[in-house]
């Protein structure tokens, strides 16, 4: 078993790797990584659909956000979609209209969040079609920056920096700093048009092709994953800004962060099923080829990983704490003669060398995140960084396992 | 149709491919250092077991019983080393990939360290009435085992337990290629795994604290942990 463990990390360290180096000999290739600035002449109408589920405590700030876009108010509309809130989202949202009458309310029965946008999309008037999620706010500037790209009519999305909001704790901090390395790899993968989601806060889309491709999926898990797979079925480009910025509420507890992760490599799943036909096919590029069967190796990768992880570091603890019975459980003598005799030829070196390139890497590539996102790698301290360079993946792979079982229903709820 | 460049698949193949070769090529480096320690250790315990010859025959020889203590504290200091290089020359031994063959070799040479030593050991109890007992541990790391790493772990606690009261030496029958392991395996009629040898009397299958503890108590005195 110990020859199959280390045959499995070899093989999860190998995959890992030639990911990591592709995605770094993209980045290199490019010569402009950040995007220049776009003038925006003329200025469009903008549909902001804010699908909202008992969102009393943040759909008032989302609201404000919205209402404080550098962007002339009669050129915006704004459509809530209340999906049968059973708290006080509608009163919220209705005394935010009193005083900015152009908010469209739309209240119906809990009908989910993909029938909630289409609702939104059949009576948007906008060239463009906006999603927000209720708990995300947008700086005001974003859609100066998301527009342009539309000049290229090729182009069917664009996405903004979403940005964790201000940590409170090491849960959250860790997650802010894994949104700035997805959007650095965000960026990468948008030279070549491999981005795999247009994620809910504030992708802006072109609203004829979201009507041509017949809008969102309604009873899928992750609508806008669906949606952004079906953009790239199409040939669709997705560009990735590196100027708009929206922050978004990251989960605080454990609990609700594994049940998001769930939700999220859920639908990665089985969305990357029903797109099956485009993996490893070369009509799709890179997308087809690399970015798609992804979705499903690095769930894969994230499973071999832990318990890979867990086999071979608890199994001497284990072995060793059942064996301690046949010495009436007598800890103190061992306790009693612990010494150390560490000798450095001990360590497995073709083990640490790998690491110690794979460690190099990530530090680059958290350098490069932050410096491409603007931010300070101290700016909420550094113990996070150590955390989520050594322990993140875990909490990932973690999520995989607990999601594995579920993946085998034979009825899938979405 | 999109369009790939499969030149940047291939680069980052050979790229990857590059790493994990320069990482074994370490690997192999440092293996070739392990093996070097090892031969190193094993001069030296040479050099030690000599010296404690010598420290033998002089206290036997010139009737020097008062330099017993320094025999004895030589012995353990000498004994204790000598399982640590048994620990990671097993493991040296688990992770190797091209001197396989030199660190076998290596471990018959440990094998026959730990023969000499232990008739030494015992020709110095006599000599200067030590307080001791010595265990041979008979083992195999093949899967027709599965009680051996119990009987380790019983056996390491009861060294943590009385300390340089208590000799043992491991000795692996996948080894018995070494003519001396096998004539003492032939000796005691040793074919199963684990087999002790606590002073000539032979213990078969998996052995017990309180087995151990009857029988080595027999050699000593006055042992709080006998009680």
């Amino acid at each position: 078993m110990i020859y199959i463990s280390e045959l499995i990390i070899l093989i999860v360290v190998f995959i890992s790797l030639y990911f990591v180096v592709f995605w770094l000999i993209v980045f290199f290739e490019q010569e402009n990584f950040s995007s220049r600035r776009k003038i925006l002449r003329r200025k469009p109408i903008v549909s902001i659909a804010i699908p909202v589920y008992n969102e009393e405590d943040t759909i008032t700030s989302t609201l404000q956000s919205v209402l404080n876009l550098n962007y002339p108010q009669k050129k915006l509309e704004i459509i809530v979609v209340n999906d049968g809130s059973t708290d006080k989202t509608e009163q919220r949202v209705l005394d935010m209209k009193k005083k900015n009458n152009f908010i469209k309310l739309i209240s119906h029965k809990n009908i989910g969040k993909g029938a909630s946008l289409n609702r939104a999309l059949k009576v948007a008037k906008g060239k463009f079609f906006v999603c927000l999620d209720a708990d995300s706010y947008v700086h005001k500037d974003a859609l100066l920056h998301l527009l342009p790209h539309f000049k290229d009519r090729k182009v069917a999305c664009s996405l903004p920096l979403m940005k964790s909001k201000k940590p409170l704790n090491l849960l959250q901090k860790m997650q802010f700093t894994e949104y700035l390395v997805n959007i650095f790899y965000k960026k990468i993968m948008g030279f070549l048009h491999c981005i795999p989601v247009a994620p809910g806060p504030f992708s802006v889309f072109r609203k004829n092709v979201l009507i041509k491709l017949d809008g969102y999926e309604e009873d899928n898990l992750t609508e806008d994953l669906e949606m952004t797979l079906r953009l790239q079925k199409h040939n669709y480009k997705i560009i990735q800004d590196m100027k708009a910025e929206v922050y978004t509420t990251t989960p605080l507890n454990l609990k609700s962060f594994f049940k998001q992760r769930k939700r999220w490599y859920k639908g990665g799943f089985f969305n990357a099923l029903k797109y099956k036909k485009m993996m490893f096919n070369p009509k799709y590029g890179d997308f087809g080829i690399m970015q798609l069967p992804l979705l499903i190796i690095s769930g894969m990768i994230g499973i071999s990983t832990v318990l890979v992880t867990l086999y071979t570091s608890l199994k001497p603890h284990v072995k060793n704490l059942l064996n301690l019975r046949l010495v009436d459980f007598d800890i103190w003598t061992f306790i009693q003669n612990i010494r150390f005799n560490f000798n450095i030829l001990d360590l497995n070196f073709a083990n640490l060398i790998v690491f110690l390139i794979m460690f190099s890497i990530s530090i680059l590539i958290l350098n490069l995140s932050y410096k491409l996102t603007r931010e300070n790698i101290s700016k909420y301290g550094r113990t996070h960084i150590i955390f989520f360079l050594f322990f993140y993946f875990f909490m990932l792979g973690i999520s995989w396992i607990l999601l594995f079982p579920e993946l085998f229903q034979k009825k899938q709820e979405w | 149709m999109r369009n790939i460049k499969k030149k940047r698949y291939l680069i980052a193949f050979i790229l990857t491919v590059f790493i994990f070769v320069f990482g074994i090529m370490v690997g192999l480096v440092m293996e070739s250092q392990r093996v070097q320690f090892v031969q190193d250790k094993a001069y030296e315990q040479k050099l030690d077991y000599r010296s404690l010859q010598f420290q033998y025959q002089f206290i036997d020889q010139l009737s020097q019983e008062n330099n017993c203590p320094v025999l004895a504290n030589a012995l353990n200091v000498n004994l204790e080393t000598l399982e640590d290089t048994r620990i990671r020359l097993t493991n040296y031994n688990l992770d190797a990939k091209i001197s396989k063959d030199d660190f076998e070799m290596l471990y018959r040479d440990y094998i026959l360290s730990q023969l000499n030593y232990w008739l030494l050991a015992k020709k110095a109890r006599e000599l200067c009435n030590f307080e001791l007992a010595t265990i041979l541990y008979f083992f195999s790391t093949d899967k027709d085992c599965p009680d051996c790493g119990e009987q380790a772990f019983i056996l390491t606690y009861l060294k943590n337990l009385f300390g340089d009261k208590l000799l043992n030496f491991a000795l692996n029958s996948q080894f018995r290629d070494e003519k001396s392991l096998e004539l003492l395996m032939e000796t005691y009629s040793i074919n199963v795994f684990p087999t002790l040898l606590i002073e000539g009397r032979k213990f078969e299958g998996l052995a017990e604290k309180q087995t151990i503890l009857r029988e080595i108590c027999k050699h000593y005195k006055d042992m709080e942990e006998c009680y």
